[in-house]
């Protein structure tokens, strides 16, 4: 007796999913596989919400063994005997006599075939009771062949209660290409996709397990409230503890350095963006790969494309410019100011420790905002470039971890929250105390942080904090560093400043 | 110790423009007691600034001696040129140059800031001379919030915080009207006479130079009148 092994070719379509299964909220698994050279080769899988699962397949079997004589077809299903339900079995377009073969936590349903048939078109559809056992399920399919793609989804209802607990999910085989997490929240279904692309399986299988919901919807705006206090407290006091210890510092330096900068808030403002840019650049040249190497898992290489670092040593070029001419002309106009400073009996040192720590702080404020953007700027261009959310891993975007939101409005909001990021930074910084900027910034940020926040999402987050923060410290350090090695040379020549040019101010 | 705060011995500054050479102070001999006030009067161009600047250390003579306190300025360097700044001479300019960033009181605890001066040590001293010099109710003002007269004033306080030997200024009413510019000579010839401190006041105006000890007058760079005021204005 020789077996035919059923082969199949599947891909994702859709449209053989039955009628009956379209839009029908009673499933949370559907599996649907189609070979496109064979279009009449089709699978689908449907897992209700009772537990039950239905299984048809449409696949054309053919003998292994050429010198064999095929009886029967055997298709394995990974379930004891008493739960597998066989409801059509058809031979080309004839009703087939079948058995069910017991065999240790597996059935066998063996499909009879005429003596001496080598190859045969089988349609099978069974229901097995119970798949969805604590939330795990498993089908194996014998193939001889390459599975082409295949997607599955899953998808919970919309009660809140429950959540997927995404790292206890498992599919197997390992998908080897790509692997698209889309996972929703709030009203919206959670739905999991998964795309398979050049796998030889012996099995499918999937398991995954779900938690309680630990936050009820009316806690989520003070958990988000929260999560957005602790950066602008942090950014508060960091910005008041400098201004303190400037004040309290000896001679001051970094006190009148401070108020030299902001005296010509808008020329600041300019440099700062442009330093802000490549800063930005580098912050994503830093997290991007490593983010989406994250994402995608291990075994997806990505390359670092030549025209960026092009682009990036252009913008860091036109940063350098940039310092340049603000701390040039910065010394410049105020050339009378040094020598007042010399005259009164200020070495040149202090005048090289005042210009140096003007420089730095550009660098250091250019730093902080190019982060910002950056950390905004890489949730927009993960969804554009990997065609999903990968704002799960960017800081700003753990607040709206949402499938079911296009992404032009987690751009926005990506955009409302580091504008109101920014614009915090600004009014801290800025001695204009208007009611506006006391309250809108905060008031942007708790709108944008309002949404109900995810426990996945906030691990994800928790999960990339060390390098975000990581990438964010090495841009600052670098933006400062490029500041200092330009102030470096302009603050010598603010030194050598002559006294006399105190007498000659027009 | 020499008497005289300033002495000058053949002093001679010369600027080239160009092809030709323009002689700004030309040989000066002049010994300025100590607690005088004297006022440096002449046009234009006539190497008033010029010659405050030597005589402070600011410029190097191009030939010639500058002593300050007997201390020869030419053999000086760039250290110990600023340290004599700091410690023994307060400038007054005439565009009051001071610091915009700062406050009044920032501007004048500025000097006690490069001396190295205690931070409450510096405040206590700025406090007393903003004091002196009526500007109590303007101290956490910035200059662009001061009239002229009043950043004069700031500046005056800023020159004498240190406890300096002597104040040079350079048309310190030149940006003021009359009235407010005899009033900065009248708190000059205040602090003069309760203080000791050596005043050489560089102006234009007659009306100004009525109030010092002695007036000199300067011409192409040369002092063309060296008079004791005997009929000195009383304020």
């Amino acid at each position: 007796m020789t077996v035919l092994t059923v082969s199949m070719f599947l891909m994702n379509a859709s449209r053989i999913r039955c009628a009956e299964e379209e839009n029908n909220p009673d499933y949370f698994f559907t599996s649907t596989g189609i070979n496109p050279d064979m279009p009449d080769n089709q699978l689908s899988i449907a897992v209700r919400k009772d537990g039950s699962a239905m299984v048809s397949m449409s696949v054309h079997a053919r003998a292994r063994v050429i010198t064999g004589i095929g009886d029967s077809i055997e298709i394995p299903v990974p379930y004891s005997a008493e739960k597998v339900r066989v409801s059509s079995i058809k031979l080309g377009n004839l009703p087939a006599n079948y058995t069910l073969d017991r065999r240790e936590e597996e059935t066998v349903i063996r499909v009879a075939t005429p003596r001496g048939m080598m190859e045969a078109y089988v349609q099978v559809a069974y229901t097995v009771d119970s798949v969805y056992n604590e939330g795990r399920f498993s089908f194996n399919f014998i193939s001889s062949a390459l599975i082409t793609e295949l997607s599955m989804e899953i998808s919970i209802p919309s009660n809140g209660s429950r959540w997927i607990l995404q790292e206890s999910l498992k599919i197997s085989p390992q998908p080897s290409e790509k692997t698209y997490f889309l996972v929703g929240q709030e009203a919206i279904p959670y739905r999991l996709s998964i795309v398979l692309s050049n796998v030889n399986p012996k099995a499918l299988c999937c398991s995954f397990d779900t938690v309680e919901a630990p936050y009820s919807l009316a806690t989520v705006p003070l958990y988000s409230l929260f999560i957005a206090i602790i950066p602008l407290t942090a950014l508060f006091i960091s910005l008041r503890g400098i201004i303190l210890l400037a004040g309290r510092a000896k001679t001051r330096v970094l006190s009148v350095a401070y108020r030299n900068l902001l005296r010509r808030e808008g020329r600041f403002a300019l440099t700062t963006l442009g330093v802000a840019i490549p800063v930005m650049l580098t912050f994503l040249m830093l997290s991007q790969k490593s983010l989406a190497q994250k994402m995608l898992g291990p075994g997806y290489i990505l390359k670092v494309d030549w025209y960026f670092l092009l682009i990036l040593s252009i913008t860091i070029g036109v940063a350098l410019l940039q310092i340049t001419h603000t701390i040039y002309s910065s010394i410049t106009e105020r050339v009378w100011e040094f020598g007042v400073m010399k005259a009164i009996g200020f070495g040149p040192s202090y005048l090289w420790k005042m210009v140096m720590t003007e420089s730095a702080f550009t660098g250091l404020i250019s730093g902080l905002v190019g982060s910002i953007f950056g950390v905004s700027f890489i949730t927009l261009t993960s969804e554009l470039l990997y065609g999903q959310s990968m704002t799960t891993t960017a800081y700003v975007s753990t607040a709206y971890y949402d499938l079911g939101t296009p992404w032009v409005w987690n751009y926005l909001l990506a955009f409302a929250s580091t504008l109101a990021f920014s614009m915090s930074v600004l009014h801290y910084l800025s001695p204009i105390k208007s009611p506006f900027f006391t309250f809108v910034p905060p008031m942007m940020l708790y709108l944008v942080f309002l949404r109900p926040i995810d426990p996945t999402a906030l691990g994800h987050f928790l999960e990339i904090v060390p390098f975000l923060l990581g990438n964010v410290i090495l841009s600052i350090l670098f933006s400062t560093a490029l500041s200092v090695s330009v102030g470096f040379y302009m603050a010598y020549r603010a030194g050598k400043i002559e006294p006399k040019e105190a007498m000659r101010r027009v | 110790m020499s008497e005289y705060l300033i002495e000058t011995d053949k002093l001679k500054k010369t600027y080239r423009v160009g092809e030709a050479e323009i002689v700004a102070v030309n040989m000066i001999d002049l010994k300025i007691a100590k607690g005088e006030f004297v006022a440096l009067m002449g046009p234009s161009g006539s190497g008033k600034t010029t010659f405050l600047n030597l005589v402070s250390g600011l410029e190097k003579p191009t030939s010639g001696k500058v002593y300050f306190e007997g201390n020869d300025l030419t053999e000086l360097n760039e250290a110990e040129l600023t340290l004599l700044r700091r410690q023994k001479i307060g400038f007054v300019f005439q565009l009051y140059n001071l610091i915009p960033v700062l406050t009044a009181l920032e501007n004048v605890e500025l000097p006690t800031v490069a001396a190295g001066l205690p931070r409450e040590e510096g405040r206590r001293k700025s406090l007393k001379m903003l004091e002196r010099v009526d500007l109590k109710g303007r101290l956490n003002h910035k200059p662009s919030e001061l009239s002229g007269g009043e950043q004069q004033r700031v500046a005056i306080a800023r020159a004498l915080v240190n406890d300096p030997t002597s104040i040079i200024a350079d048309e310190p009413t030149g940006s003021v009207d009359t009235k407010t510019g005899l009033g900065l000579v009248g708190l000059l010839t205040e602090l003069n006479k309760e203080r000791g401190v050596t005043i050489i006041l560089a102006t234009h105006n007659q009306l100004m130079a009525e109030h010092a000890d002695r007036v000199i007058e300067m011409r192409d760079g040369k002092i063309t009148s060296n008079r004791l005021n005997s009929h000195r204005a009383e304020d």
